[in-house]
């Protein structure tokens, strides 16, 4: 990137192509994201056929299903958040305070959880806990013969969703003990306080405030999340808002649009709230003191041992059994046979790759869905980026944080509004998305962009002011300030955007299931139907392909993590 | 072609043969049932599951089929549901159901419960002695298509010998009696059809659905 040629470019009126790049990301955040969702809100308000005030959500406020639902997401959603706080908090109390070997080996376990997407966690569990599971049965473990699956219930979605959402509990309250104040827990141990003692009085109210956010956060996601209580709510007649949006649309088709918007509305409401109350104890328990230095480990001596055993046998049982036990499903050679080494087949493997073409497909339709999806993310997100730290655009601003919305609301909300804008043709063409790739990649585009900008913000803030000033007074535009200094200084935080897109994109479930079609599957789908259709080894192959493809991601990401700004990877210590 | 695939007025052609009847699975099951009323038996009903008509469109026609029936009817389904037994969504948790030992005893479409024995679950399928009843996976011509000449040869071919073979082939019951069923079924033409009124199906399909709903839930 030579500037030698830059000094003789014409003063181009700087302003005005700064504008027209903020416009450009306007219209892109606003036609994916943000017009969709506001088509959605006004629809849910509409009279729907009786044409009374607000008619298709009182219609809905009247309906029983509705009333279960809703009180079933608030239930399976208010305990899953429980269990993710025990857990949460205890791994990181024992991670952070204490000095247990293997720390990096531990975390990387207890936060296992978080790359594998919810219709795999959810079948991984099926296996480990059925009659016939590999692991339980021959331990003398699994439910007798004959008795369903005991994770069919209320408790089994709450099991699971708890320990899926116990790594936002688990980097929230982690984070918070950072920034406990060094002083303090050194004059209460100087004091003579036993070491459970100062964590029960002075480290654990300081570090409230972060276990509630967490909690908060996993409130908010239980809540959207729609793969668990679809595979295991279904068969146990336990239908949840997302899941019941789920049935009608499948039943009905999109005569239903209006119904399922008003339902849309009353998740996105409960979303709302959890992520107000999230805010609010963000703001209200924000600690004063600067990070300073960290903790010292509290010596555990002689018990030392006995938590290391206990921390590996709870975690390895809540992260790794599961998968232990889909990977023996997808070496079976059929439902029902239990694996033995002679019998073991990598058949399932041989169909999800070779033989079932809509398999195939959903292979090759995530891989280009979530590689379209990160790639333009993350070209957007630089240039919003650039506009809101360096050069403090008041509109970038706003677009900054309304970029979140569609991110924060929950999937299947933002899928039902994409189906309202792009099921009719788009004006002018006559073309409609509906029943296409394309809207998948909408859907996509619009929600994964805040994935994508929170790491070009945080490389953005190392980026020095003055070097943007330099080039803008040598005659460089905006385009080619981007381009030639600013690109390259935070294209690794960028690329770890992407990657992070990429990995979420690639096994997405929640908004794919509402806008497939046939020769438009995706992987998510894919395991999710073929669990459907009674091929549950096969699903598990689909599904042991594409963790592997996740956790070499990840683990990419982790090793460019070493040279990027906090904050940009969201596991990263 | 069993008179049961054809249309009375011949406005649609059956074009291969999907039936409905019990799986169980052997582990736990050592001798099978062979009538459907032994379902109703109430050490069975409690361990049968059964494909729900919201979800299967085969078992939209086995209700429905039932529930004309005067051998059956309606009670047939209320002993059911008073001796345990539940609704699965599709076809396909039935099987899971099951071959993974969950439950005994399953009213499945039968290559379902064929594929996954071929493959090695513990699972037969019978065909009880009243008969099964069976969809036929249609094929006709809209008034209003615009190419006539290519939609009769889809219809010619779809019920040839040759796409029969290619159906035979992916686990379907033939509709001729000439072409051989896929391997452990039984000849068509010693299959005992229970065929209902197709149109009285359909009037009463929202009534059935309902009715099934209120008794296994949804």
């Amino acid at each position: 990137m030579s500037g030698s040629s830059a000094i003789a470019v014409p003063a181009r009126s700087l302003f005005s192509s700064e504008a027209a790049l903020l416009v450009l990301v306007a219209v892109y955040i606003i036609v994916l994201g943000l017009w969709p969702l506001g088509r959605l809100f006004v629809e849910s308000l509409s009279g729907g056929a009786s044409g009374e005030v607000l008619g298709l959500l009182f219609g809905q406020w009247r309906s029983a299903a509705m009333h279960r639902a809703l009180l079933n997401t608030l239930e399976s959603s208010l305990l899953a958040t429980l269990v993710s706080v025990v857990i949460g908090t205890a791994t990181a109390l024992a991670l952070t305070l204490t000095d247990v070997r293997g720390k990096a080996a531990l975390t990387f376990v207890a936060l296992l959880p978080l790359l594998v997407p919810s219709q795999i966690t959810a079948l991984a569990w099926i296996e480990l806990t059925g009659a016939g599971s590999p692991i339980l049965a021959p331990l003398g473990l699994a439910p007798a013969p004959g008795a369903t699956n005991p994770l069919y219930s209320v408790w089994g979605i709450v099991l699971v969703m708890g320990i899926e959402s116990s790594t936002l509990v688990f980097l929230a309250v982690r984070a918070g003990l950072r920034n406990v104040p060094r002083d303090l827990v050194e004059a209460a141990r100087l004091g003579g306080a036993h070491p459970l003692r100062v964590t029960s009085a002075v480290i654990m109210p300081l570090a409230m405030p972060s276990i509630l956010a967490g909690a908060a956060l996993a409130f908010v996601t239980s809540i959207g999340n729609f793969g668990i209580p679809a595979m295991l709510g279904i068969p146990g007649r336990y239908t949840v808002l997302t899941t019941l949006i789920y049935q009608r649309l499948q039943g009905f088709g999109p005569r239903v649009l209006g119904e399922v918007a008003a339902l849309a509305l009353i998740l996105t409401v409960l979303a709302v709230a959890g992520l107000i109350l999230r805010a609010l104890i963000v703001r209200r328990g924000g600690f004063a003191a600067e990070p300073g230095a960290p903790l010292d480990p509290f010596r555990l001596g002689r018990s030392r041992v006995v938590v290391e055993l206990l921390l590996w046998i709870a975690l390895a049982g809540i992260a790794i059994l599961p998968l232990l036990a889909l990977l023996a499903s997808s070496l079976a050679p059929a439902l029902g046979v239990p694996l033995r080494i002679d019998t073991a087949t990598l058949a399932n493997y041989r169909f999800a790759l070779f033989e079932q073409e809509s398999t195939l497909r959903a292979f090759a339709n995530s891989f280009v869905l979530a590689l379209a999806a990160a790639a333009v993310s993350a070209t957007i997100a630089v240039p919003l980026a650039y506009l809101t730290v360096l050069r403090k655009n008041p509109g970038a601003r706003v677009l900054d944080l309304l970029a979140d919305a569609p991110y924060a609301v929950p999937g299947t909300v933002l899928a039902i509004a994409v189906i309202i804008v792009f099921l009719p043709p788009i004006p002018f063409t006559g073309v409609s998305l509906y029943g296409t790739l394309g809207i998948i990649l909408v859907a996509y585009l619009a929600r994964f962009l805040a994935l994508a900008l929170r790491p070009a913000v945080a490389g953005m803030e190392q980026v020095p002011k003055n070097l943007d000033e330099a080039a803008q007074v040598a005659g460089a535009g905006v385009i080619r300030r981007l381009r030639a200094v600013i690109l390259p200084a935070v294209a690794p935080s960028a690329a770890a955007g992407a990657l992070l897109i990429f990995m979420t994109a690639f096994n997405e479930l929640t908004v794919s299931v509402l806008l497939w079609s046939t020769g438009h599957e995706t992987l998510g789908v894919a395991v999710f139907f073929l669990h459907y259709e009674g091929n549950s080894p096969a699903a598990a192959a689909v599904a042991v392909i594409s963790i592997a493809v996740t956790l070499a991601l990840a683990i990419l990401t982790s090793l460019m993590a070493r040279n990027l700004p906090q904050g940009v990877v969201p596991w990263r210590a | 072609m069993p008179a049961a695939l054809i249309d009375p007025d011949k406005t649609f052609f059956g074009t291969k043969l999907i039936t409905t009847g019990i799986v169980v699975n052997t582990r736990l099951v050592t001798t099978a049932p062979t009538s459907w009323n032994d379902l109703l038996a109430p050490e069975l009903a409690s361990k049968t599951i059964m494909a729900h008509p919201l979800y299967s469109g085969a078992a939209v026609i086995h209700v429905g089929t039932f529930a004309q029936h005067k051998d059956f009817g309606w009670p047939y389904f209320e002993k059911l549901a008073r001796g345990g037994a539940i609704a699965a969504k599709g076809n396909g948790a039935v099987i899971e159901a099951v071959a993974r030992g969950e439950k005994a005893y399953g009213v499945i479409i039968e290559y379902m419960a064929f594929n996954a024995q071929w493959k090695g679950s513990p699972v037969s399928f019978v065909f009880p002695r009243e008969g099964v009843t069976a969809i036929t996976q249609p094929v006709a011509i809209l008034k209003t298509a615009k190419n006539l000449d290519a939609a009769r040869a889809f219809v010619d071919w779809q019920l040839s010998e040759q796409a029969q073979h290619q159906s035979v082939a992916q686990g379907y019951f033939p509709i001729f009696d000439g072409v051989a069923p896929p391997k452990g079924y039984p000849a068509v033409s010693s299959l005992k059809i229970l065929s209902g009124d197709l149109r009285d199906i359909l009037a009463k399909d929202e009534e059935n659905k309902k009715r099934f709903t209120d008794l296994f839930g949804g």
